[in-house]
């Protein structure tokens, strides 16, 4: 299926939908996926090369020579552009394989709905570039998130960045997962809803920890 | 219907989110996006008021008594070149006796002048500078006149005490040189005055060119420009203010490329004219360091000038455009943006001193103020520019750290 047709799900998601619980057998799904996997490795890497993310290395700008001062900076971005790849597989492969286990569902066309979830990921992250070159808003305070109210009642940090990981873009995931398991899956409704909430959970509190050990995580690990 | 309520309240969401965006006052954690950003120079800075100016002869004027006798004749013509004893003009005398005795009482003053000063040099050319280790002031009189020396204490000083004895004589020979061709010179008029009976020729005391005479004997009617060049401009009210004694001054030939050092000599407190209406204009002399060689150099010539009216040396600079408003913003060690005022200096060209409030290690951001916001954590962009693959490879730079970051990092 080509790529404008991921767009198709965004705007007609539910003739769509008939269509994949009718197809017996997905096309080929490899071509999308490559490109959503390279789509995230440069996305990442081009936010990275923006400086976002790069709070960290901001202090040795005194310390260290401009010219070292900047490597730091390029590893950073091979990291982060790493990262992206390793993030668009697990979100394509792992989410899938997670929601293969619980709903039994084939495969492929589990990879198809997070080829969706995850173009939406992409499309968030694209927003968050000019929200911080022009706003100067990081991402767990992105309008679209639940981190500005968020800021409003506390200062801890983590709990900022647990809400901001909430997002609109985050909704709409949860209810197209949902949307798209129901119609497929005959598994009783409310296990599906706890299967996705729990996964989406889950993956709040990853993003939590991750952002509360950022720099304890780099003091230990050297 | 289900779809509407979803979509309003998706919007109303962004909405708020975007109205506590702008009341905020705070709360929100927001970061500086730095393009550019430098260290401070540091340089020597200049004040320097550049003004037109003209380069001048000194004038000596010449008076003629009227009482003494009737002018004659000239012998010279304006734009002539005369020496020292050249012949000016020629007057008959009024009186031969009183001329005659008024020159002769001259001459006599001027013998007594010479004698005098005959013999301080001799008394300073046989006086020894004493070897003291403590400072001492010495005096000796001749004639009645004292003079006195300060002696400092200790070896280079008296070898400077001994330079300010040779120079001291010079000056005075100087100045007996000068007596005796006065001497000659009233000698040779008293001749004259002998010889005819009552013509005198005036010689020239000065050396230079006839710059102004006037066939009226409107006094000064003769005046000669000697060759001691010196340079004069005009200043105008609010700069007189600015300018004092001592200031350095760059004089530039605009058509040759010379540039010559001086310093301000005077600064004529007296305008040139008097008037509610007019501006006023103040004269102001520069004279040429005495190092300086002047060739080829003529009075009338004009010339730029330069007078450093502030200096500022090794001060802490940044350019204009650097500064937001009356603040620089800094980007602290700690990765922290801060807004710092400071006291700026000297302004020359696009270069600004900053007196307080940044000292030279610091690094300040520029370019888009409205990135950057007081107290926030402040990100650079990756130059792509400075990414070679000599610069980055491995064995060079931090890796696996920053790669390690760029993976965890939130």
């Amino acid at each position: 299926m080509k790529r404008n047709t991921l767009l198709d799900w965004v705007i007609k998601p539910d003739t769509h939908l008939e269509r994949v619980k009718h197809a017996e057998h997905v096309g080929n799904i490899w071509r999308t996926t490559i490109l959503l996997i390279l789509a995230s490795f440069l996305i990442y890497g081009w936010m990275a090369g923006i400086g976002m993310g790069s709070a960290l290395i901001s202090p040795s700008i005194t310390d260290v020579s401009s010219l070292e001062y900047n490597t730091d900076k390029f590893w950073f971005v091979i990291g982060r552009a790493i990262f992206g790849l390793i993030f668009a597989i697990i979100i394509l492969f792992l989410i899938s394989y997670y929601f293969y286990l619980v709903t039994e569902l084939p495969y492929r066309k589990l990879v198809l709905m997070q080829q969706v979830v995850f173009m939406m990921m992409l499309v968030e992250r694209i927003i968050w570039i000019p929200l911080y070159t022009y706003v100067g808003l990081d991402w767990y305070v992105s309008p679209f998130s639940f981190g500005i109210i968020a800021s409003f009642f506390t200062d801890i940090h983590w709990i900022e960045a647990f809400f901001g990981s909430i997002s609109l873009f985050q909704l709409w995931i949860i209810y197209f997962q949902a949307k798209f398991l129901l119609k497929l899956s005959i598994l009783e409704k409310y296990k599906v809803w706890i299967a996705i909430i729990l996964l989406h959970l889950f993956s709040y509190v990853l993003v939590t920890l991750l952002t509360y050990f950022d720099k304890n995580l780099m003091d230990w690990w050297f | 219907m289900k779809k509407k309520i979803i979509r309003i309240s998706a919007i109303t969401f962004i909405l708020i989110n975007i109205v506590l965006l702008i009341v905020d006052d705070g709360k929100i954690d927001r970061i500086s996006h730095v393009k550019e950003w430098t260290e401070p120079i540091t340089m020597d800075m200049k004040e320097q008021m550049e003004k037109d100016a003209i380069i001048s002869g000194r004038e000596n004027p010449l008076y003629f008594d009227k009482t003494v006798g009737s002018f004659q004749q000239f012998l010279v013509e304006e734009g002539d070149r005369v020496n020292v004893s050249d012949p000016l003009y020629t007057y008959m005398v009024n009186d031969f006796h009183t001329t005659w005795q008024n020159i002769s009482n001259n001459i006599e003053m001027l013998d007594q002048e010479i004698s005098s000063l005959e013999s301080i040099i001799m008394e300073m050319e046989s006086y020894t500078i004493p070897s003291t280790n403590s400072s001492s002031s010495s005096t000796f009189s001749v004639d009645n006149t004292e003079y006195e020396l300060n002696l400092p204490d200790d070896q280079t000083a008296s070898i400077q005490s001994e330079l300010q004895k040779q120079q001291f004589i010079l000056e005075k020979e100087k100045e007996l040189a000068e007596k005796n061709a006065e001497r000659d010179r009233l000698e040779n008029q008293l001749v004259e005055l002998e010889t005819t009976g009552d013509t005198i020729t005036i010689t020239s005391p000065y050396e230079g060119v006839v710059s102004h005479l006037a066939y009226s004997l409107e006094d000064p009617f003769l005046t000669i420009m000697d060759d001691s060049l010196y340079v004069e401009a005009e200043l105008m009210e609010e700069e007189r203010q600015q300018v004092t004694e001592g200031m350095d001054a760059e004089i530039l030939m605009e058509e040759t490329g010379e540039v010559w050092e001086g310093s301000v000599t005077k600064v004529h407190e007296a305008p040139e004219s008097l008037s509610v209406n007019k501006h006023s204009i103040y004269p102001v002399d520069i004279e040429f360091n005495e190092d300086q060689t002047l060739e080829e150099v003529l009075p009338g010539y004009h010339v730029d000038l330069n007078i450093t009216l502030k200096e500022s040396l090794s001060a802490v600079v940044v350019e204009e455009e650097q500064i937001d408003e009356y603040s620089v913003w800094i980007m602290q060690s700690n990765g922290i943006m801060e807004r710092q005022l400071i006291e700026q200096g000297i302004k020359s060209d696009d270069f600004v001193e900053v007196v307080t409030g940044l000292s030279e290690e610091q690094v300040i951001a520029y370019g888009d103020f409205s990135q950057f916001r007081n107290l926030t954590p402040f990100t650079t962009p990756l130059d792509l520019d400075k990414v070679t693959w000599k610069n980055v490879k491995p064995d060079n730079a931090n890796w696996q750290e920053h790669l390690v970051m760029g993976l965890f990092v939130r």
